[in-house]
Order: structure tokens, then C-alpha cells, then sequence
């Protein structure tokens, strides 16, 4: 019997690849060896721009993480370190925030979250448990429950940030139109054009991953970008090997070499 | 240790999960899917108790639109009460649903028809070079999947297969490909420790 399933050897191999390089190459970026410059994404430099205005029009600020259906989604994490640094942010410059949680599952994470940065910025006596309100599970009903927050409450900001299905145009669409200056971002490549046309700011698929590196600059984090972007030049290097071999009809060899 | 223990929760579920997927053995996951489900029913009534604490605050103090809290507290008494007297899936459990839900649901739902258009709208305006293309190719694909397209011209459907088989394709999985590489490398920092922001701290 193969130790490995059929199919998924060249998966597993570029997991344990993954792992290695992180291995590898954390001590190098912790020595201040190989950190990179970060460019810029203008969606993260608003969020401070956003509080500011939020702080000064005395509205609050409305944060949904999107609409994962697990706990296993890697954006929904990405989205919680945003969410930390918005949470201090709001803390710091005492500024009202909503955080809006369509999985009951989500609802303690976020609360933790919120409740640490509040903490951590030395201003637990202005945390508000009903800061993280759980809305439904059901997606129609929490769509227009955060559009009923964000009108009732008049908010300033609206930030979408996570896993976003059919529901982000209505979030997006709707908090255009009540005046808020709004961020978005997912990885989910159907909804990118909905936050890209409603929104002011948007980060685009992989940027949502690389918002939490960018907001702390903790060269660790910024570090693992060195891995996303090696990991995208031998992506590139596969496919520019495919389109060679394809020219001469002998792409089969490569093909069946992946799917082994 | 109040970091160290859930980081070293996540490292070996982690490091199980990814073995069992690539090894065949997947009755560990699915057990580690048991436990999701237990943990979600609890999280189920912090849920409710969040929900319910809130708009009962909203009711006390008579904010702006408290009313409809008192019809959200009303609704969610009847749905538990239904839920456990009849069951879900019961006869009146159903009727409430189809009732209610459903076309609550799809009223929502047919938002997004005049959103596409509001959004559309806006996006369509040849404001710039890129806008323009935007606008061009736009209409060219409308018309393309729209019968009276055929009826002008046999260009549109050609054009129209080909901005959504080319241009629109090979973008769609650059994107793909780099939200592919980046949630693996978010795995791996969450796995090693390294991405913690959803302990409320970030990287050490």
C-alpha cells in the first residue's frame, strides 16, 4: 500500500516544501537577514485614514468578516488580524466599532479579538461585549442584518474583509449607498469585481494575506511573503515549462507528472 | 501558557489533518469534524446569548428602533419553542419556514438584481482609458449572451467567447494561483505559530 494517496503525491510534496522553506528561512529573516520592502496597498493605509473619520464624524465603524462556512477558511484568519489592528485603532482613538458574525462558531474569536486589542491599547473599561453581535446563520437574514446596522447606526466605515459569497454586493452596494467609506477584500474571485466597482478600497485575492504582515511590519510576517512570492515564480517556471512543452506536443510527461 | 496551549493545539491537529488527508486516513478527520460540530452547538447558545443580551439592552433603554427588537426577541422565542415542541422539519416547524424564511430570503435575495444595476452603473462610465475597455468589452458580452446579439451580428457571440475564454480566464487563474499559493502559506504560518492574531496577539 503507497504511503502516499494516489494523486496527491506532488500536493503533499509541495506542503512539506512549504514547510521546509518557512523552516528554513524563519531563522535568516529573524537575524534581519532577507526581509523584504512591502509595497504598498492603499486599502490598508485608508484603514487608518477611516478610523480617523469615524473618530471625527463621532459614527461607528462597521467590521464584517465575511461569511465562512467553516473555521478551516484561511481568509477568515487573515481577516482577524485586520481586525485586531482596527480594534486597536478604535480603541486608541476611543471610536465606536460594530463587529457583525454570521457563524455562532466565529462569534467567540472575534469577541477575543476585539476584547485583547481593547486591552492591549490600555482601555478594557471602553470594551463593549455587544461590540461582536452574532446576526444569523442564515446568509439573507445577516445581509440584511448588517444593512440594518449600517443604516440605523450611521456608519462612517464599512469594512468587508474575509470569505465573501453572493451576499457582498448587497453588504457593499447597500453601505454605498448610506455614505460610508468602505473597504473590501477576499480571495473568492467571483466577488472581487463587486468590491472592486462598490467599493473605495479593495485588496485583491492573495493581498488579504498579506494585510496582516503589512499592518504589524513583524519582519516574521513579512518574511513568509519571501514564500509566497518563491512559490508563485516556481508556479510561473511550471507554466512557462507547460507552454514549451505544449509548443512541441510533449506537455503528457508534465501532466502526468503532477497528477501523480 | 495561555497562547502556548492553543498554538500547540493547532500544531498537532494541524500536522494530524494534513497527514491523514495525503495518507488516506480519513476517519481522523472526520473525527475531528465530530468535535467541530459539538463545539459548534456550544457556540450555538453563545450566539443566542450575545443576540438576546443585545437587543434586550436595545429595549431597556429605549434606543432609536427598539421595537424591532422586541419583534427579533419574539421571533426567536417562537422558532425555539416551535423548533423543540414540533422538531425541525415538523408540520408547523415548516409552515413557519416556508412562511417566513423563504420569502424573507428571496426578497433579499432580489436586491442584488437593482444592486448589479446601481453597481453596473457606475462601473460603465468611460471615465478613463481603463474604464472605457471595461465598458466596451461589457456591452460586448451582454450582447453576446443576449439573443438579440445573434440577431446583429455573429461577432458578438465569437467576441464574446473569446474575452470570456481568454483575457477573462487567464486573469481569473493568475488570481486563483496566487490565492492558492497565499492560503497555503497562511496554513503553514498558522500552523507554526507564526500568524497568532487570532489569539489576540501578532508574531513572535
Amino acid at each position: 500500500m503507497p504511503l502516499i494517496v494516489a494523486g496527491k503525491t506532488v500536493q503533499f510534496l509541495i506542503v512539506v516544501a512549504l514547510l521546509l522553506s518557512a523552516l528554513v528561512m524563519i531563522p535568516r529573516i529573524r537575524s534581519g537577514r532577507h526581509v523584504p520592502e512591502i509595497r504598498r496597498l492603499p486599502a490598508m493605509d485608508a484603514i487608518d485614514e477611516a478610523v480617523g473619520r469615524a473618530t471625527e464624524m463621532g459614527k461607528p465603524i462597521v467590521y464584517s468578516p465575511g461569511t465562512p462556512e467553516r473555521i478551516d477558511d484561511a481568509q477568515t484568519f487573515a481577516s482577524l488580524g485586520i481586525l485586531s489592528h482596527v480594534a486597536k485603532q478604535a480603541a486608541k482613538y476611543d471610536c465606536d466599532l460594530i463587529v457583525t458574525c454570521n457563524g455562532a462558531w466565529l462569534h467567540p474569536l472575534l469577541d477575543e479579538v476585539v476584547r485583547q486589542a481593547y486591552i492591549s491599547e490600555g482601555k478594557q473599561d471602553s470594551y463593549r461585549p455587544d461590540s461582536v453581535r452574532f446576526l444569523a446563520e442564515n446568509l439573507s437574514a445577516y445581509a440584511s442584518g448588517v444593512l440594518g446596522i449600517l443604516n440605523r447606526e450611521g456608519a462612517a466605515v464599512n469594512m468587508m474583509i474575509g470569505a465573501w459569497w453572493a451576499q457582498s454586493l448587497i453588504l457593499a452596494e447597500g453601505g454605498f449607498h448610506t455614505g460610508a467609506i468602505q473597504i473590501g477584500a477576499t480571495a473568492h474571485t467571483h466577488q472581487i469585481a463587486f468590491f472592486v466597482t462598490a467599493c473605495d478600497y479593495c485588496l485583491i485575492g492573495e493581498e488579504i494575506y498579506a494585510a496582516g504582515a503589512y499592518i504589524g511590519r513583524e519582519p516574521v510576517l513579512v518574511g513568509t511573503l519571501l514564500i509566497q512570492d518563491y512559490g508563485k515564480l516556481v508556479m510561473a517556471a511550471v507554466i512557462l515549462l507547460g507552454v514549451i512543452l505544449a509548443a512541441f506536443d510533449k506537455q503528457q510527461a508534465l501532466i502526468d507528472l503532477i497528477r501523480k | 501558557m495561555r497562547k502556548e496551549i492553543p498554538l500547540a493545539v493547532t500544531f498537532v491537529v494541524g500536522i494530524v489533518a494534513v497527514l491523514a488527508v495525503y495518507t488516506g486516513q480519513s476517519q481522523a478527520v472526520r473525527g475531528m469534524d465530530q468535535w467541530f460540530v459539538t463545539s459548534t452547538a456550544f457556540a450555538v447558545f453563545l450566539g443566542a446569548i450575545s443576540q438576546v443580551s443585545h437587543h434586550l439592552r436595545v429595549v431597556r433603554n429605549k434606543r432609536p428602533n427598539w421595537q424591532y427588537s422586541i419583534v427579533l426577541l419574539l421571533a426567536l422565542l417562537t422558532w425555539t419553542g416551535v423548533g423543540i415542541w414540533d422538531k425541525a422539519g415538523g408540520p408547523r416547524y415548516t409552515w413557519l419556514f416556508s412562511t417566513f424564511v423563504v420569502p424573507l430570503g428571496a426578497t433579499v435575495g432580489s436586491l442584488l438584481a437593482f444592486y448589479i444595476g446601481s453597481a453596473a452603473y457606475r462601473a460603465f462610465r468611460a471615465r478613463n482609458l481603463d474604464a472605457a475597455i471595461l465598458l466596451i468589452s461589457g456591452m460586448i458580452v451582454m450582447l453576446g449572451k443576449a439573443p438579440i446579439g445573434e440577431v446583429i451580428s455573429p461577432f458578438f457571440s465569437t467576441a464574446t467567447s473569446w474575452i470570456l475564454d481568454v483575457p477573462n480566464t487567464s486573469v481569473m487563474r493568475a488570481i486563483n494561483l496566487g490565492v492558492f499559493v497565499g492560503t497555503m502559506v497562511q496554513a503553514v504560518k498558522i500552523l507554526l505559530g507564526i500568524e497568532r492574531s487570532h489569539l489576540g496577539s501578532s508574531a513572535k
